[in-house]
């Protein structure tokens, strides 16, 4: 027990002192601005994708979802600072029944030290015809260290029932569970539905995008509708352990201190009993 | 029965009971939604709504239609049963072209072959998207079965039964696919076979799918001529897709429909009517009319706002464009008539005056009105919208509500940029110095700053941070003793005076402080991203237009000269069609049937598809009546029926048409603008 605490106090502290440290690290922020077109029974998608961060991003690997179809391009070596690649993808996605659709547009990316990263977008794609979907969503999230939840607030303004199929669109440095969820609703009615949002491999101290696509049918027309929030990932220096942290420092410090001055109390009387032992020896050999 | 069997007859009689009753608290029973719908004021109605083309529009068939909605009113009803008419529409339509429910296409791609897609509009969208449509084309066999052990004797018959003997009917075709016409599931599947090899059942959407791969042509090798049969189909079904409504309405203005008077629903043969009459009308909206030349002056000065010419021709598209935004100023300015909004003259003169000081001339000031296909009667009227829809908009957006919580959150995320120095000040603006200088006197003397304000379009006072002003307007007003008035300050517009109500440092502000404004961007951003859209689509909805693109084709107009015809002698009726046959509803001998007074004319091959392109007609076949100078009176689309033919007879005989009327409506009656 006595070690545990001897040990324990520098640790603890160490852990503290390093959990106010400053983020000095660079970051790459990859921002794609994706165009989507329906043409025939293709959705062409074409997006400049933008280094506005302060670190190149390398291997930037760039895969277009829709419609249950998924093609994946080739990577691209290496986007600079500030620097811009444009990519073009088409989406075979069969004969559709016309209106709004939703493309998803996944960029991974791994940074300079070869660490994991990814991003996702949507492009809104109509189909000879725009439709306004009557359903809204508003969502809510809270900051995410391992696991949140993320509320989607649906409301059906317009008059009539629809079928909704609900969706989350994350990058995959979040698990998010489930991945969609179907229901009805009635017209005026709201409806909330929980996600749990679980950190897979996200950095600490940045914030992703995730988007809640909403998709039904009006008459004989197909909406859909994305609508996004930001997850802020807690750096190790924010999170919530660290009043924890800094506790258990300040309880153990000056336990720690107390261990010390005892040890050495005790040394002081050893080193005393042996000074008496050796002035008594001499005594006794004088 | 005994004493033991009647005290078990109640036992369970009883149970039943209480388990509805448990089942009707919990909510679980099964009503219909029919019976939901009919808790609205569709049990107020009759049982029969009315007829359409000899089939009854029952009130069961409008209360499925309304399922989902809450106590349906009788706006709600009147959509239900006008979709209740589009459905009947197409179905008869469909039928009539030879499609059963429930086997073959389905019914929409049978009405889309009455789309038309010339061979040279094929080329051209493929040389436009050329670099996407690429990719591998299969010459398959396919067949999809409901059990894997059908699908399993599929695929003996297909190891069994050479390509060559699979025109009969028990084995499916050989075919050619494209990229993107097959299901996901199976592209995969496909991707990993050779040429001669048979798939196992492989379940997908449901069924078991069994295909038999015979050869591939890689996209290297593909051409327009492998495309061209897909491209067609796609170039007519958006043909289709833009002109069904228009389609829809004409069919309903000249179809036998009868609806229950408690119901008063919109009426396309009243709307067509009322185009009949009046051809300079383009629209009308809850009884307005708007005409060709408002029209025209519309796309004139959007023209000129992208530099575009403004004598080449007008094309559909960018009239219908046009004529919606004039239609949504219409139901912009019956809002703000509601609301007791008004944009009073002063506040137009002085913007005008602002706007005119930067021109040297009146005859300047003339010349670029001009250049933007405008007048200055057209920007005063321009303005006078413009200043309108700002406020109704901003009366409906100070109206939505906000949660406190997200007032909280927009805080804490922008607190630094929100927390700053600022000024409460009533701005009264001067064009001279000396003008500035004489009112400052009459204020030292009592007279009040409002009344120098009330006539400006800032008549309140306003917070203020130092970027919001010139720096010298803003020294001059921070140290000002409060209530007092401060100026002249030169600005870009004139000279101001200052009077300083309130003076708020950064670092004393709150939430408080800033609760009203956080509030108000908000629901700005709330109305711009999605209540603004919806709050349109409802005027729109619940408004009464009548919209000539969706009611007329060639009505009024000059029937061009046609090869095979014989038009402006005498009063005609044609019909132009690129097949013939009665699922077109032009049968054999119908030209010998026909034995009105007016004749009829059959447009035949080879002259039908030059007719089809003189009269640029969208889908075909098309019915015509036109009259002794050549001017068409009636429109048909689609397979023509005999009723029609006489109804379009009807308007070239002397007998009274078919509907009177001759005033504008004033009710609502609603042809929705799609």
């Amino acid at each position: 027990m006595r070690i545990k605490v001897w040990t324990g106090s520098p640790t603890v502290l160490c852990l503290v002192l390093l959990s106010v440290q400053p983020c000095v690290a660079g970051y790459i922020r990859l921002d794609v601005k994706p165009n989507a077109q329906f043409i025939e029974q293709f959705i062409a998608i074409s997006a400049p994708i933008t280094n506005n961060g302060d670190e190149p991003a390398y291997q930037v690997q760039v895969s277009v979802e829709g419609e249950g179809r998924t093609v994946s391009l080739p990577a691209i070596e290496h986007i600079g600072i500030n620097e811009q690649k444009t990519i073009a993808a088409t989406l075979p996605v069969g004969p559709l029944t016309s209106g709004s659709y939703s493309v998803i547009i996944r960029t991974r990316y791994i940074d300079s030290n070869g660490y994991p990263f990814s991003t996702v977008t949507v492009a809104p794609a109509s189909k000879w015809t725009n439709v306004i979907s009557p359903v809204v969503a508003v969502l809510e999230v809270r900051e995410l260290l391992l696991s949140t939840h993320l509320l989607v607030r649906t409301t059906n303004m317009g008059r009539r029932a629809s079928d909704i199929r609900l969706r989350i669109a994350a990058p995959e440095d979040l698990i998010i569970d489930p991945p969609e969820v179907r229901f009805r609703l009635q017209g005026g009615q709201e409806e909330q539905v929980s996600f749990v949002v679980r950190n897979g491999f996200a950095l600490p101290g940045s914030s992703y995008a995730v988007y809640a696509i909403l998709d039904s049918r009006m008459q004989n027309l197909h909406a859909s509708t994305a609508f996004a929030t930001q997850v802020p990932i807690l750096a190790r220096g924010t999170s919530g352990f660290t009043p924890l942290l800094i506790l258990a420092g300040l309880v153990s410090l000056p336990m720690g201190i107390l261990v010390l001055i005892r040890l050495l109390s005790r040394m002081s009387v050893r080193f005393k009993t042996t000074q008496q032992r050796n002035v008594g020896a001499r005594r006794r050999l004088a | 029965m005994t004493r033991r069997g009647l005290v078990i007859t109640g036992l369970l009689g009883a149970a039943v009971v209480a388990g509805v009753l448990l089942l009707q608290w919990r909510g679980v029973t099964g009503r219909s939604a029919e019976s939901y719908a009919a808790d609205g004021v569709l049990r107020t109605l009759p049982l029969n709504l009315g007829w359409l083309n000899g089939y009854a529009i029952h009130r069961n068939e409008v209360a499925h239609e309304l399922a989902g909605t809450p106590d349906p009113t009788m706006d709600d009803v009147r959509e239900a049963i006008q979709r209740v008419i589009d459905e009947t529409l197409l179905a008869d339509g469909a039928a009539n072209m030879g499609h059963r429910p429930g086997s073959g296409p389905m019914r929409e791609d049978i009405l889309a072959r009455q789309a038309v897609a010339w061979p040279e509009e094929i080329e051209a969208f493929w040389n436009r998207h050329k670099q996407t449509l690429e990719g591998e084309f299969v010459r398959v066999r396919r067949a999809a079965r409901q059990s894997e052990q059908e699908a399993r004797d599929v695929r003996k018959t297909f190891l069994t039964t050479a390509v060559v003997a699979s025109e009969n009917t028990a084995v499916p075709a050989v075919e050619w696919l494209g990229p993107g016409q097959l299901d996901a599931a199976l592209e995969r599947v496909l991707n990993g076979m050779k040429p001669g090899e048979i798939s196992q059942p492989v379940l997908t959407a449901g069924e078991y799918h069994v295909i038999h791969l015979l050869d591939r042509k890689p996209p290297s090798q593909t051409a327009l001529a492998d495309w061209r049969p897909r491209l067609a189909e796609y170039l007519r079904a958006e043909r289709w897709h833009r002109g069904r409504m228009r389609w829809l309405r004409i069919r309903e203005a000249y179809a036998a429909l009868e609806i229950a008077p408690e119901v008063i629903l919109p009426k396309a043969a009243l709307g067509l009517e009322q185009f009949r009459r009046r051809p300079d009308v383009v629209a009308i909206v809850n009884g307005k009319a708007i005409t060709e030349e408002q029209l025209a002056t519309q796309v004139g000065q959007a023209r000129s706002m992208t530099r575009k010419s403004l004598v080449a021709p007008m094309a559909e598209g960018e009239l219908r464009i046009a004529l919606s935004r004039i239609i949504q100023g219409v139901l912009v300015r019956e809002e703000a008539q509601k609301l007791g909004i008004e944009v009073p003259d002063s506040e137009l003169e002085q913007r005008f005056q602002v706007l005119r000081t930067g021109f040297p001339s009146d005859e300047a000031f003339d010349a670029m009105l001009h250049a933007n296909a405008t007048s200055r009667d057209d920007w005063w009227r321009n303005m006078r919208e413009g200043l309108l829809l700002l406020k109704t908009e901003s009366a409906y957006m100070g109206r939505l509500p906000v949660e406190p919580s997200l007032i909280d959150a927009y805080w804490k995320e922008n607190q630094a940029a929100l927390v700053r120095d600022r000024l409460k000040i009533l701005r009264v603006q001067f064009r001279t110095e000396q003008e500035a200088h004489q009112a400052l006197a009459q204020i030292h003397s009592g007279r009040p700053v409002e009344s120098f304000s009330k006539e400006q379009p800032n008549d309140a006072a306003q917070w203020f941070t130092h970027d919001m002003l010139p720096h010298q307007a803003w020294v001059a007003a921070w140290p000002a003793t409060l209530q007092t008035v401060v100026g002249p300050v030169p600005s870009p517009d004139g000279y101001w005076l200052l009077r300083v109500d309130d003076r708020q440092e950064a670092k004393a502000q709150t939430l408080s402080h800033h609760r009203e404004h956080i509030m108000g961007i908000l629901q700005r951003t709330q109305w711009v991203q999605r209540e603004r859209a919806r709050w349109m689509l409802s005027n729109l909805e619940a408004a009464t237009i009548w919209n000539r693109f969706d009611l007329t084709l060639k009505l009024n107009q000059k029937a061009p000269p046609t090869p095979g015809l014989q038009i402006g002698k005498h009063p005609t009726l044609i019909v132009i069609t690129l097949e013939q046959g009665c699922h077109v509803g032009v049968c054999d001998g119908i030209e010998r049937e026909w034995n009105r007074p007016v004749s009829l004319q059959i447009v035949s091959r080879p002259d039908a598809e030059q007719a089809v392109r003189l009269w640029s007609l969208p889908t075909v076949p098309w019915t015509f009546a036109i009259d002794e100078h050549g001017i068409v009176v009636g429109e048909y689309p689609g397979p023509v029926t005999k009723t029609a033919l006489e109804r379009l007879s009807s308007l070239l005989e002397p007998e009274p048409p078919l509907v009177q009327s001759t005033v504008l409506p004033d009710r609502r009656e609603t042809v929705h603008a799609h």
